[in-house]
């Protein structure tokens, strides 16, 4: 086998995937050149294992095609693509074996949340950026945002996240997102634009 | 408070880059291939890629399949 990225132009692989000139060979070597980089992400996926994983790859790359926007070599980004499909296996076997049970530990931990006691007078206490934030946590966040959040803090894969809250992996980024913005907004209302947060002075629209 | 010490330094960190356009993890992912191959020779950023990198600071996992990637990369060339 020889080792080396197989290459072709980009039209070519295109053409390839979208089955307009079924091109066997480049393809048989792609596969060979994915199951490398799988290899390389674990080397715990057996051969049948890695080949189930560049067949995903392929199913994604044609699902995907439109998003290729020449701005690489193709092989590139088809390696880019192999690479999360093997991570979001590993992932998912990681939910399922050792984080079983962690994400409703995690929602049982906040549904028995009191509310943060009520800020003290204490000038001191009152400038903690911290206890700021936590308050922002309580007032401003909604239950699954608190969740979702406190699921990445602790490094619960965003795919068992995800599914636990039956939304894609994106929509659950654009809640994470939404989530910073308003807490980043409220420590600005109370005040807190030190060198953490200076970058926030240019928010716009929110 | 189920928010320990820690987990709200570490949010504090990322509301603290939280920028109001964020690329996620699927556009980071279409983007990420452009960007490897125009490092420059020490890693350094190439310009128009600017929400790849802050993907990177903000989000564990596409960082880690980014290094994977890059050393698989590297080892093919
Ligand atoms: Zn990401």
């Amino acid at each position: 086998m020889e080792n080396r990225v197989p290459q072709r132009p980009n039209a070519t692989w295109i053409a390839a995937f979208q089955g307009r000139a079924g091109d066997r060979p480049a393809l048989a070597e792609l596969e060979t050149y994915l199951q490398r980089v799988i290899a390389k992400v674990a080397r715990t996926f057996t051969a049948e294992e890695r080949d189930d994983l560049v067949q995903e790859t392929f199913a994604r790359i044609v699902k995907n095609l439109e998003a290729f926007r020449g701005e690489s070599a193709f092989t590139t980004w088809a390696a880019g693509v192999a690479t999360r499909v093997a991570f979001t296996e590993l992932r998912r076997r990681k939910a399922q074996q050792e984080r079983a049970g962690e994400y409703e530990a995690l929602e049982g931990e906040l549904a028995k949340l009191p509310s943060p006691s009520p800020a003290p007078d204490q000038q001191l206490e009152r400038s903690d950026i911290l206890m700021t934030l936590q308050r922002a946590i309580h007032d401003e966040l909604t239950d699954r945002q608190r969740t979702a959040i406190l699921a990445e803090l602790r490094g619960l894969p965003t795919i068992e996240i995800a599914e636990r809250m039956q939304i894609n992996q994106n929509a659950l980024y654009k809640l994470t997102h939404d989530a910073r913005k308003k807490l980043r907004r409220s420590l600005i209302e109370a005040g807190f634009r030190g060198d953490s947060l200076m970058s926030f002075d240019s928010e716009a629209s929110g | 408070m189920s928010f320990s010490r820690a987990d709200l330094q570490k949010l504090l960190e990322l509301v603290a880059m939280t920028e109001a356009k964020e690329i996620d993890c699927d556009e980071f992912l279409h983007r990420v291939a452009g960007y490897l191959e125009r490092l420059g020779p020490e890693g350094t950023p190439p310009p128009g890629y600017e929400d790849v990198v802050h993907h990177l600071q903000i989000c564990p996992e596409c960082l880690e399949e980014f290094r994977v990637l890059y050393q698989a990369l590297c080892e093919e060339s």
